[in-house]
């Protein structure tokens, strides 16, 4: 079982393991918040298999289409967001009971990747990085996470974390409005993902509103920084990290983005250890 | 080893497309491959342009020639709860407006009128209003797209053409419908 009071990120079965913990409890409860907005997917919803199936990717009757257009429709996918859900906690419970299972991973990741298909609206950055985290996690526990593929693996998701907090820094400093510090202004102005105490704080002074759009993108560019760092300085920046995605979780409804990004820091510091060693 | 150096190639693969998507003109050529495409990471969250709207569906309908006031389809903006830091499913709800509306702005930036009325997004929301248990006695439906937000005043982002209910179209209309969305 999981002994919390030692966190040891050097142990490569540590990492799957918390890595796997915390991306099921984010994966169950997207599935289950899926199954509670069901109504968009429904016949007569937004984003209704009825009109979506016009621009399917794949066309034609070929045995590929088949099978996927039966998945997507509405019965079907619903059953499959259930499915997820019971995966996403049947991992949960293996990865407690130092299990790790490839083909339950693999199975989350395929059935996750095919609401893209279904619809590629009403998804964001936290469901890009839960498909990269799960195709990390089933190519190396797959292979075998002692092998250097597992290694790789894990090479793998943390690029991807830098570069996300790399790229989402460097479109924030190329843009005007970012850099004239309007963003902050015009997101939090909004309802869909603004808050009106954050609103008024950003609003109240020209100075605090600059200090926070610059401290957010010199943040996200300099993250890259934490690959030349020693792993028990990079702490500060892996808490930042955390910090930042939980005032976005409060103050702007992304929970999501607070369940996947912290899964992917286990992987960073067994990759900042590999580095520290070859040093 | 062959098989850690393929695999090696391929997350580097991966990776590198990650940040070639962020350039224009590599994002349109990798959309040719729809399906691979979709896919590919895209980290430029919030950025260059922040989503600075909050968008809303109006309609209105006719029956014969009177026409309806421009009613509210409220479906889609929900305050947030105490708990929308761990459990927000209505997000999704919004997230998937804003996506449709626009990239519904943004055809109706680069197109003509007629591929903009086919579009994926356009029949998105002309089929859910088309839905919409209210309308059992209307004949025909036109919506528009107002933009708003705390600094920014009502504004009108797009309007439809009228069309006719499904539930007032004949079988012939109906079957002409599908193959023009086909």
């Amino acid at each position: 079982m999981l002994d919390l009071p030692t966190i040891n990120f050097t142990d490569i079965f540590f990492v799957y393991q918390s890595t796997l913990m915390c991306v099921s409890i984010g994966l169950g409860i997207g599935a289950l918040e899926d199954l509670a907005v069901w109504p968009i997917y429904s016949p007569r919803g937004l984003l209704s298999w009825k009109v979506s199936q016009y621009t399917f990717p794949f066309k034609g009757g070929g045995f590929v289409y088949k099978i996927l257009a039966f998945l997507l429709q509405d019965h079907i996918f619903k059953s499959i967001a259930i499915v997820r859900l019971l995966a996403a906690g049947a991992l949960l419970v293996l990865s407690a009971l130092n299990i790790l299972s490839a083909s339950l991973v693999l199975m989350l990741l395929i059935l996750n990747g095919m609401t893209i298909l279904r619809s590629p609206y009403g998804l964001d950055g936290a469901y890009q990085m839960y498909l990269v985290v799960l195709l990390g996690l089933s190519v190396g526990i797959a292979s075998g996470i002692n092998t250097n593929i597992g290694k790789i693996s894990c090479m793998f998701i943390t690029g991807e974390l830098i570069l996300s907090y790399f790229i989402a820094g460097v479109t924030k400093m190329v843009s005007p409005i970012w850099r004239r510090s309007h963003a902050l202004i015009a997101i939090f102005g909004t309802k869909s993902y603004g808050h009106p105490v954050i609103y008024k704080f950003v609003t109240f002074s020209t100075v605090l509103t600059t200090a926070l759009s610059w401290g957010v993108m010199i943040f996200e560019v300099g993250f890259v920084g934490v690959l030349f760092l020693s792993p028990s300085i990079a702490w500060i920046f892996v808490l930042g990290g955390f910090a930042f995605h939980l005032f976005n979780a409060i103050f702007m409804g992304l929970n999501d983005f607070m369940l996947v990004f912290p899964a992917t820091y286990p992987s960073l510091f067994f990759c900042l250890h590999l580095l520290d060693s070859n040093m | 080893m062959v098989l850690e150096w393929a695999l090696a190639t391929g997350f580097s693969v991966l990776l590198a497309l990650s940040l070639l998507r962020e350039v224009k003109k590599i994002e349109e050529g990798l959309s040719r491959m729809t399906l691979f495409f979709q896919y590919i990471p895209k980290w430029s969250f919030f950025a260059p342009i922040p989503n600075s709207f909050d968008y809303h569906i109006h309609y209105r309908t006719s029956r014969g020639f009177s026409t309806g006031p421009w009613q509210k389809a409220d479906h889609f903006i929900h305050s947030r709860t105490r708990l929308a830091w761990l459990w927000n499913p209505k997000k999704k709800i919004s997230k998937a407006l804003i996506d449709v509306v626009t990239e519904l702005i943004n055809l109706h930036g680069k197109c003509n009128r007629d591929e903009v009325l086919i579009s994926l997004p356009y029949l998105h929301i002309l089929h859910f209003l088309d839905g919409l248990p209210s309308l059992e006695r209307e004949e025909e439906i036109q919506f528009m797209v107002l933009a708003n937000s705390a600094i920014w005043d009502d504004k009108v982002l797009f309007v439809s053409e009228r069309h006719k209910l499904s539930k007032s179209l004949s079988k012939e209309e109906m079957s002409a419908r599908k193959e023009t969305y086909a």
